[in-house]
């Protein structure tokens, strides 16, 4: 047997992979499996593009992003892979799988799989940098998330917009933060926002 | 031979020593009936395990120093007093008489290249163990791996804890000497940024030797250019920069016998790297640089530390850092309740499906974990959803020289990074911007900790010097061949996704023989 069916098997054992039925979204393939779940570093553009099923790889890694009954690792992943396929500025089908997958997680869902899965939007929209003012307007409610982790990971995404239009509503969100973990992640925001409008 | 049998003359060690010792006298066969304490004229009426010395019956000596100064000890045990005169031959510090040293004679050697001695009236400086830089900084004239030591024939020349070794001389090319060496623990020492050639001197009977290159301005980068062996073998070239026109950083990184990376603030070389290139005794010339983001030459001064070990520990440290975890959305995986210092010492989970399944992959290495503490890292809100880009920020926190500081973080961003570290990390020294390895918890929302803990000892391992044994860009479908082969440097682990070093969290924890001689050569095992 060759590594990719022993890699198959492991997981399969280990219960971190389901057989979908007949007729489900095709479970990801060895190579997809190998390029998103590494330890220690993230895939980069050409290794996503080389093993992800196309010709849609943004397609593709929502369709993996969105699946129940992928390991939810690899739905993580691939979120996050997703800005790779982003043009300067983000749009077209990579800012609208980011948006769609925003769309699809339940406000009223606070299960630890949720807020992780809910960062990682957070943080690839952020990334993305579509220049759009929308995704301001997207983001600033997370900053009054019940979880401290989505309130930082909502200022760090702000940050990375570069939008002057993110300002207000994060010094607004500072003078009544309590947890000084996100309040030092809003003062970072402000002051490389700062830069931004320059 | 400058020895004499009896002196009771004077020496610069404690009283009581001086006084057992400066009476010792030979005469006939040991093997009477004197017990410590009882009075003397000669061993033979002593105890066979005694010696006369000072007119009464004394334990053996097991090394030179238990004698006193200008004593030798013997293979029977029995001291005797050196009569070494200024500009007299000496091999060792034994030879000569109390109040003087046996001292290098600049760049003479014999026809074997080892430097000749004499001996010669001890400096008013720093004794034996001292730090030091020059030669002059020391009691006894000989300064060597950044500290004072004595010259030696032979271990029982040494004093305790030191072992007797073939050590190169930097200042002399191509010779060496024998001198006490530390015999258990890292020997690190500073090498003064004198010269982008860096000369690390490796004493017979060296197992580990590493190089810490850091530079203080951040935003350079600071690795080496080239590193030749002792016996000439170019182990490590800089890969060129930009890709194209005949330049392959990847391929020129692959081919390196040494795994090295400039890095930003800091990075470190580890010797051996490789089964295949076993660390050598004698000096290796390694030309160290700073570099510009762009890769060209920068203009911060390296600072070096290099680390030596030369004893076989097998007994791992871990020091537990928990960051904030207070109200974490995978609270489910610690079992309900906050991960603190406190709750992961107590804890069921963490004891037996973390700490437990460590101890399972490091015993496949014979390495067994040592005392591992708990603290708690309360006062850094900054890093307590840490972004990978603030890393040194967090790990210059790992104070502890000995063994690995790992900190849990509440988050690690990019999401998807389960863990990350210095490969290698500095070993043997603390509070550096790599001193340790982070993980992420919040991989506890979709992993179990025993999951977690596989992947804490693959960042362990590549802390203490292992790689992937393979890369996923090995797996890029239409990969050129001379790139599928993208691996450790290691023959004897292949590509299995059942060893520890597998790039993936889907991975095993095997590890074949050359992987285990790597990872229990490590400076950071005690």
């Amino acid at each position: 047997m060759n590594r990719f069916g022993v890699i198959f098997i492991v997981a399969l054992v280990g219960g971190m992979f389901v057989v979908p039925a007949q007729g489900e979204v095709p479970q990801p393939s060895e190579l997809e499996i190998q390029t998103l779940t590494p330890i220690d570093s993230l895939p980069t553009k050409e290794e996503l593009v080389t093993n992800v099923t196309g010709p849609d790889q943004v397609g593709r890694l929502e369709e993996l992003a969105l699946n129940p009954t992928v390991d939810f690792g690899i739905q993580l992943r691939a979120i996050r892979a997703i800005p790779h396929f982003c043009g300067t500025p983000c749009s077209g089908s990579a800012r609208t799988a980011l948006l769609n997958l925003l769309s699809r997680i339940s406000p009223t869902d606070h299960s630890g799989q949720t807020i992780l899965r809910l960062r990682a939007v957070i943080e690839a929209l952020g990334i993305a940098r579509s220049g759009d003012p929308a995704d301001v307007d997207l983001l600033v409610p997370y900053l009054d998330n019940a979880s401290r982790d989505i309130r930082a990971a909502a200022a760090r995404g702000l940050r990375d917009m570069c939008q002057s239009t993110a300002i207000v509503p994060l010094r607004a969100r500072y003078q009544h933060e309590q947890v000084d973990q996100v309040r030092l992640a809003i003062s970072a925001a402000l002051r490389d926002l700062d830069q931004c409008s320059q | 031979m400058s020895h004499r049998t009896l002196s009771p003359g004077p020496t610069s060690r404690p009283l009581l020593i001086a006084l057992i010792i400066s009476g010792v006298a030979l005469g006939g066969c040991p093997g009477g009936n004197g017990n410590i304490g009882d009075e003397c004229r000669s061993n033979g009426e002593c105890d066979a395990t005694l010696q006369c010395g000072q007119g009464v019956c004394v334990p053996r000596c097991a090394r030179a120093p238990e004698c006193g100064d200008g004593y030798s000890c013997d293979s029977k045990g029995l001291c005797h007093l050196a009569t070494g005169q200024p500009g007299d031959v000496c091999t060792s510090e034994v030879d000569c008489a109390p109040g003087l040293s046996c001292q290098l004679d600049g760049t003479a050697t014999d026809a074997a290249r080892h430097l000749l001695a004499s001996c010669a009236a001890q400096y008013d400086a720093r004794p034996a163990g001292s730090e030091c830089v020059l030669d002059a900084d020391c009691r006894n004239g000989t300064c060597a791996l950044g500290h004072c030591l004595d010259l030696c024939d032979e271990t029982r020349d040494c004093g305790s804890g030191t072992a007797c070794m073939d050590i190169p001389r930097v200042e002399v090319v191509d010779t060496t000497f024998r001198g006490c060496v530390q015999a258990k623990g890292n020997i690190v020492w500073s090498i003064p940024p004198a010269t982008s050639n860096v000369l690390l001197p490796v004493p017979s009977g060296a197992r580990f030797a590493e190089l810490v290159l850091s530079v203080d301005d951040l935003v350079q980068k600071v690795g080496a250019q080239r590193l030749i062996s002792p016996s000439g073998r170019l182990l490590y070239t800089r890969p060129c920069e930009i890709q194209g026109g005949g330049c392959d950083p990847d391929r020129d990184y692959y081919a390196n016998l040494v795994r090295h990376e400039a890095q930003l603030g800091q990075s470190v070389i580890t010797l051996p790297s490789t089964p295949k290139a076993p660390l050598e005794t004698g000096i290796y010339r390694i030309q160290v640089s700073s570099f510009r983001p762009n890769g060209t030459a920068g203009s911060a001064i390296p600072h070096v530390t290099a680390i030596v070990r030369v004893d076989a520990p097998t007994v791992l440290d871990l020091h537990f850092h928990f960051l904030d975890l207070d109200a974490h959305p995978c609270e489910a995986g610690f079992g309900g309740a906050r991960l603190d210092a406190r709750a992961a010492q107590a804890g069921t989970l963490f004891q037996n499906d973390f700490v437990g399944e460590l101890q399972t992959i490091f015993a496949h290495a014979g390495i067994a974990l040592g005392s591992i503490d708990y603290v708690d890292v309360l006062d850094h809100p900054d890093l307590d959803g840490l972004d990978v880009a603030d890393a040194g920020s967090l790990l210059a926190l790992g104070e502890s020289p000995v063994g690995i500081n790992v900190f849990f973080v509440r988050t690690l961003s990019p999401v998807g990074l389960q863990a990350f570290g210095p490969n290698p990390g500095p070993a043997g020294i603390g509070k550096t911007r790599q001193s340790g390895i982070i993980v992420g918890v919040d991989t506890l929302c979709y992993r179990s900790w025993t999951q977690l803990a596989r992947l804490t000892a693959h960042e362990l391992a590549r802390y203490m010097g292992l790689h992937h044994n393979v890369e996923l860009g090995t797996y890029l479908a239409g990969t050129p061949p001379a790139q599928q082969h993208w691996a450790d440097n290691i023959d004897d682990s292949d590509e299995s996704s059942n060893n520890l070093m597998y790039f993936s969290e889907i991975g095993g924890i095997e590890l074949s023989p050359g992987q285990r001689e790597i990872l229990t050569r490590s400076g950071v095992l005690r």
